[in-house]
Formats: structure tokens, C-alpha cells, sequence
């Protein structure tokens, strides 16, 4: 977790960086910091990513499992990392994108329709929150 | 059983080929097929290929998606093999899928004196409660059938915003009652699923927001060919792909508790040779000709009794 100075910190320097990759780690990001001799670097995402905000994988698995099994069509008994919606867990297309605005209700995400079709299974759920860095 | 099933296959050798602007839907609903038809299902699976066998018993902790999928295989493979005159069985198809995964037949047997395999275009829906397989020659079609009773976990106005297009979630939002506003829902969804798969391409080529359905009250027409003759018309705004194909839509209710859509491809009547066609009194061919069984595979046929029009599209051209 971040200290609070470091916090501040850092997000005011956020304010004056326009386009910048920072590792995922803090240690990396102010590695980058230009008083210790990092570039800025322009890449290709117009998103400023703030880092530590990638959440704990273990909390994604469980959390993801818990809005799965919390859905009335879903028999608890057959949730599981690896379930898919459709074989596994007899979900059909509509859903599937009921489950996703769910997801996004609990990690206060919004999902593209063009990334949600592509979430077809738990494994696929987590991967996607997991290494999304505003999934809260 | 196999004196029964022996007499109706002999009677049933030759099935005609849906004509232009004909649709032959074929309506398999699994509470015909009771318990004690366990021999019944054996016969159904000897008819597999060995692949479709493998996914089903791949999902050996699913009774209930297991019967779904013999269902399914059993229906689309029966169904082609009626418009065969009797050269093909029901276990020598093949089945390939396009790049975008809408499946097309192989037949085993390319000549036979006069007789060739006749250029049928396919599509299978089903829900737990009702498998259905449209059949069209030389015209591409889609199906989708919902159950009307359907439930839904989230506000289905979020889910409206989201999945249909502005315009079509704006005109859902005017349903104050929310059945009717849900049975609104699912007719909408299932012409817009109807035309994605008569498409073939898959959603990312139509995606769902772009293209929408209206429904017009205020002039209603006559259809041919189903109980009810007096249906609502739509209309489709801006056919998403970019070909000059025409197509024509009919949603109506298979059964009371089912909504399901039709989509099919409007030809061109120079597609069909002059020989083929059955034409006796039939002019220019706006109106969708629909035909509606009830079938038991290898079993029983019977015409679909209570089928109920809905709406009805004029032949549209992009």
C-alpha cells in the first residue's frame, strides 16, 4: 500500500505528466521519476496509469466467484476458477452479459461490449479484472 | 420401436423442398419425448458422428445439457435428411463451420442418376423447453426462439441501453408495465438475434447496437400460412452488411410460452429454374410462406398447432 506522503506525491506529479507507463510496482514508477534520472515515455495509451491500483489476484478470484455463485441462475456448487458460463454453468448469451454488468457493479469497471464478449468463462473474468488497473 | 420407426421412415422418403419465399421450420419439443424413451435416445445417438458423441459425453455431470445437445444434433440431422428423397440417412451428414462458426452441411452422396443434394440453407435455436431447424433452399436464414417467461437478474433497461440500439431502447422504455416491457424485450432480441445468424458473419460484423427494429401499430397486414392473419409490420433500419440482399423478417409465438423470429434472405426469382418451381396462382412473393411441424425424430410428424403471427416485415433492399 502506498504512504500517504508518497501519495501526494504522486499525484501531483500525475498532474504534470501527460502520457507516462509506470511499472506496476511503486519502486519502478519512482524509478522512473525525473530526479532520479527516468524518461518519460510516450506509449501508445492515452490512460494515465496509476500504480498499486492493480488489485490482490486472490481477492479478484474470490470476489469474481462470489458475484457468480450470488446469480440466481447459477448452481453454486458448480462455480470454479476454470467453470465456463456456457458449458459449465448452463449460462446463454444474455446471461453472460447480465453477469458482466454485474462485474462491473462490483469493480466498479465499465466493460466494452467488444472486451465482455470475450468473457466466456471465471478464468477469463479474472484475468480481465485482475490485470485491469481501476478494477476497485 | 423399430417396427414403428421402420413403416415412418419408409412413408416419410420424400419430403418436398421448401420453394422461393418458403421457410420449412421443423419444432422439436423435448416433453414429447418422455422418460421410458431411453431406447428412444439410443437410436437418436447412434446417429451421431463420433465427434458430437465426444461432446457429449464430455459433459457426463449434465444430464440435462446432455439430452439438449443429442436433441439438437438429432433434430438438424433428421431435418436435412427429409429433403433427401431417401439417399441419405441422418448419420452420413458432415457438418464444417465457416470462419465466423455458422455451420454448413456436406452431403456423402454428390449424384445419384438424376438426383443431386439439394442447396439447402439451415439454422438451429433452442431453449430447454423448445429445439427448432429452419429449412430454405438456396436462401439464407435465421432463427432464435426465447423463452417468453424468461427471467432477468439485472434492470432490464440497463441491459436495454446496453445491448440494443438507442433508438430501440427508447421506444422499450415507453412500456410502463414491466411483463409487457419484458416481452417486448425478448421479441426485440430475438429478431435481432434472427438476423445476425441468418448473416452468418458473426457479431462483430452486426454488431447489436447498429441496427434497429421498428414496429408499426398503426398498419397491420395479412399473412398467409398461420393461425393468425393479421400481423404488425417492422421494418429494419440500415441493413449492416454491404451487400444489395433483401431480407425478411416474422417473429411469432411457436407456442404460448416461446417468442422466436425468422429471418430469411428475399432471391431474386431467377435463382430458381423454371422445372422447380411450384408457382399455381402465386405472383410476386412479399409475403414470407411459413410451414411449422411438431416433429418427434424418426417418430412423428403433425403440424404445429397454435403458432401465433406477430409481425411481419416488408421485403426490405439496402
Amino acid at each position: 500500500m502506498m504512504r500517504q506522503g508518497v501519495r501526494a506525491l504522486h499525484s501531483c506529479l500525475l498532474q504534470r505528466l501527460q502520457v507516462v507507463r509506470v511499472q506496476s510496482d511503486l519502486d519502478g514508477a519512482l524509478a522512473m521519476m525525473p530526479w532520479r534520472g527516468g524518461r518519460r515515455r510516450r506509449m501508445f495509451s492515452a490512460e494515465v496509469y496509476a500504480p498499486g491500483t492493480y488489485l490482490d489476484r486472490r481477492d479478484v478470484v474470490e470476489r469474481v466467484l462470489n458475484v457468480v455463485k450470488a446469480n440466481p441462475k447459477v448452481d453454486p456448487a458448480k462455480v470454479s476458477e476454470s467453470a465456463n458460463f456456457g458449458k459449465d454453468l448452463e449460462l446463454d448469451f444474455l446471461d453472460t452479459v447480465e453477469l458482466v454488468m454485474a462485474f462491473e457493479e462490483e469493480f466498479a469497471l465499465e466493460i466494452p461490449n467488444a472486451e465482455a464478449d470475450k468473457l466466456s468463462s471465471c478464468a477469463a473474468a479474472i484475468d480481465y479484472i485482475a490485470s485491469h488497473p481501476r478494477a476497485k | 420401436m423399430r417396427r414403428r420407426l421402420a413403416m415412418w421412415t419408409a412413408s416419410h422418403l420424400m419430403r418436398p423442398l421448401p420453394g422461393p419465399g418458403e421457410v420449412h421450420v421443423w419444432c422439436l419439443f423435448p416433453e414429447d419425448i418422455t422418460g421410458e424413451d431411453t431406447a428412444l435416445c439410443k437410436i437418436y445417438k447412434e446417429l451421431l458422428s463420433p465427434s458430437e458423441k465426444t461432446d457429449i459425453a464430455q459433459c457426463s455431470s449434465n444430464p440435462k445439457m446432455q439430452t439438449q445437445k443429442l436433441l439438437a444434433r438429432t433434430l438438424v440431422r433428421t431435418t436435412l435428411a427429409r429433403y433427401a428423397s431417401g439417399i441419405v440417412a441422418p448419420s452420413s451428414l458432415r457438418f464444417t463451420k465457416n470462419e465466423f462458426g455458422k455451420p454448413n452441411v456436406i452431403w456423402p452422396v454428390k449424384r445419384l442418376d438424376d438426383w443431386r443434394p439439394p442447396s439447402l440453407c439451415f439454422n438451429l435455436t433452442h431453449t430447454q423447453s423448445l429445439l427448432m431447424c429452419a429449412v430454405t433452399q438456396k436462401a439464407e436464414v435465421g432463427i432464435d426462439v426465447e423463452e417468453r417467461e424468461r427471467k432477468f437478474t439485472r434492470d432490464l433497461m440497463a441491459l436495454a441501453r446496453r445491448q440494443l440500439s438507442p433508438e430501440e431502447a427508447d421506444w422499450l422504455s415507453q412500456f410502463t408495465d414491466p411483463n409487457e416491457q419484458r416481452c417486448q424485450f425478448m421479441q426485440l432480441w430475438t429478431l435481432k438475434e434472427a438476423y445476425v445468424k441468418a448473416l452468418g458473419k458473426g457479431i462483430s460484423k452486426a454488431p447489436l447496437k447498429e441496427f434497429t427494429f421498428t414496429f408499426d401499430a398503426s398498419s397491420p397486414t395479412v399473412l398467409r400460412n398461420l393461425k393468425q392473419a393479421v400481423t404488425i409490420p417492422i421494418s429494419l433500419s440500415r441493413a449492416v452488411d454491404n451487400s444489395d440482399d433483401a431480407w425478411q423478417f416474422l417473429l411469432l409465438q411457436p407456442s404460448a410460452s416461446h417468442y422466436a423470429s425468422i429471418c430469411t434472405q428475399i432471391l431474386p426469382s431467377s435463382t430458381f429454374e423454371q422445372g422447380s418451381l411450384q408457382l399455381e396462382g402465386w405472383s410476386n412473393h412479399n409475403n414470407l410462406q411459413v410451414q411449422l411441424w411438431r416433429t418427434v425424430p424418426l417418430v412423428r410428424d403433425e403440424e404445429l398447432e397454435g403458432a401465433v403471427a406477430l409481425a411481419l416485415s416488408d421485403p426490405l433492399s439496402s
